[in-house]
């Protein structure tokens, strides 16, 4: 029950992200290689805030979104006027930035060791302390996000996201500024994906860095692109997919020297699979190009 | 070289005026000396040859690039250090010669994003007056239906942009500067591409935009087509208005 109440934690937080993700690379078309780094920043501001001031778990949740929201005006503000593989570079110096500060400030984020110790969230007087109470915990996060990502695709905004990534020359010829949807969609992404951080710290009461690589901002590309861009469906699907699939092949019968390798192996080949015949991944509106 | 079209006509009648316009490229002349100016609710169509400025002069009026010296003048106010937004928010619309859409949105959502000034465009009225984003969203849709029954694609509103003919995404894209409120419509060769009854439904918009006020430069190579619709015509030659021709359209 513990093991699959882990995985269902894992799947919350991952959905999370997915979504936070499929809003930029789905629906704007802006490729960002950061989303590690948002997520990064999240867990360790509500990380440092519940373990150094000892504040309460809401509180900590809330500034770590807005500290983010802050956090990601660098990227808005080089990479706003870059497009396609040009904005994926700029993204991608944020994500090593980023990185490097957990790592080597070492005074706040104890760099490779990692801050340990944080508390399980406390709200209202209550403490969610076991897997239970986290996953419902997590379930109601994941539930309100996944709500306001439906509502958001609903709005005439949504077709302005929609709009910068088919042709900018268009909007700005109908006198929209594509700068200005590109800023808002970075933005909304950055400040979800720092409550998938605060779930992440406060679930494991761990952190370091490792944590928040570029392969973690590539698996969760992966995810969106797997599920299918501009699909709130796709992106469900897709995260679903990379946290049950590698756990589906632990019940496969393979031998223990090699077991890791393969399953690494079959996971890749069912990827590329995926890639060549299904470009529109499970439920997107886009083909992965 | 200055041709002011209907000399007898006031300023205030006068949309767009462009005076003095020259432009090079790294030495290149493009553009020079280049002054006209186009009556309101008139067709004009812009002739030359290949590489002889049309297209940079378009790009010049919406803003996309800037002359090295001139003035344009739009309604009076000169546009010069103007962007290309804040030209297509005053009213000059552009539709390119391969059509500007977002292809995978569905013609309705296509026509709906160009209209101008929706209080949905903008994050904080999310906040401060959502009830307004959704009436509004409701009345663009019905004007929306009205320009795609104007248009000629009533039928498919819900179809996606990418799949619609070439023929069909250009009267899309002009569709959406009708949208967008847009008094000057710069068409970059409407009739490029697209079959004789095309051209023929296309001309038949383009006059019935003029007769609701709208004014239309056009650059064109099918003169015939053209001039049946115009009621000017100018020729560039080398980056310069060589002959202008008044038609009786």
């Amino acid at each position: 029950m513990n093991y699959l109440l882990h995985i269902i934690i894992i799947c919350e937080i991952y959905l999370i992200l997915a979504l936070a993700m499929n809003l930029l690379g789905g629906y704007s078309g802006l490729l960002s290689l950061t989303q590690a780094a948002f997520y990064g920043i999240g867990a360790y501001i509500t990380a440092l805030l519940l373990t150094k001031v000892g504040v309460s778990f809401p509180l900590a949740l809330s500034v770590a979104v807005f500290f983010n929201l802050i956090a990601c005006i660098p990227v808005i503000w080089f990479s706003i006027r870059l497009r396609d593989l040009f904005f994926a570079l700029s993204t991608l110096a944020w994500q090593i930035v980023v990185f490097s500060l957990l790592y080597n400030w070492i005074s706040v984020t104890n760099g490779p060791f990692g801050i340990s110790g944080i508390p399980k969230p406390e709200m209202f007087g209550f403490r969610f302390g076991s897997l239970g109470e986290f996953a419902l915990l997590g379930g109601v996060i994941t539930g309100i996000t996944l709500i306001f990502f439906i509502g958001l695709h609903r709005t005439p905004l949504s077709r302005l996201f929609q709009g910068v990534r088919d042709d900018q020359l268009a909007m700005m010829t109908f006198g929209k500024k594509p700068s200005y949807y590109k800023a808002l969609a970075i933005l909304i992404s950055s400040g979800v994906s720092a409550v998938a951080g605060a779930l992440f710290a406060t679930y494991f009461s761990y952190i370091d860095p490792t944590s928040f690589t570029l392969n973690e901002s590539i698996l969760i590309i992966s995810m969106v692109l797997i599920g299918g861009l501009g699909s709130v469906k796709g992106s469900v699907a897709g995260a679903l997919f990379y946290v049950l699939l590698p756990e589906a092949l632990r019940f496969v019968n393979i031998p223990d020297a090699v077991a890791a390798n393969l399953r690494m192996m079959i996971y890749a080949l069912i990827l590329i699979l995926l890639v060549m015949y299904r470009p529109h991944g499970f439920f997107g509106k886009y083909k992965f190009e | 070289m200055v041709f002011s079209v209907n000399t007898n006509l006031s300023k205030v009648e006068m949309i767009l005026e462009m005076r003095h316009i020259s432009k090079s490229f790294n030495g290149l002349k493009v553009l020079e000396d280049v002054s006209f100016s186009l009556q309101l609710g008139t067709i004009t169509s812009l002739f030359g040859e290949n590489g002889s400025g049309k297209t940079t002069l378009f790009h010049i009026i919406s803003g996309f690039i800037k002359a090295n010296s001139g003035e344009v003048l739009f309604k009076g106010v000169n546009l010069n250090g103007n962007s290309s937004v804040e030209i297509a928010r005053l009213g000059v619309g552009r539709v390119w010669q391969t059509p500007r859409i977002c292809k995978n949105l569905s013609v309705l959502d296509n026509l709906v994003l160009a209209s101008k000034s929706h209080p949905g465009e903008s994050a904080i009225n999310y906040f401060i007056r959502p009830r307004l984003i959704w009436q509004e969203e409701k009345k663009r849709k019905a004007i929306a239906a009205g320009i795609s029954e104007d248009i000629g694609l009533a039928g498919k509103l819900q179809k996606t942009a990418g799949s619609l003919s070439f023929g069909q995404q250009k009267l899309l894209s002009t569709g959406m500067l009708l949208m967008n409120d847009c008094e000057l419509l710069l068409m970059d060769e409407p009739f490029a591409g697209v079959n004789a009854l095309m051209i023929d439904h296309i001309s038949e918009v383009m006059l019935g935009l003029k007769k609701q006020g709208k004014t239309i430069c056009m650059i064109e190579h099918n003169r015939t087509k053209a001039k049946a619709i115009s009621d000017i015509t100018l020729t560039l030659v080398k980056g310069v208005i060589e002959h202008k021709e008044k038609l009786s359209a």
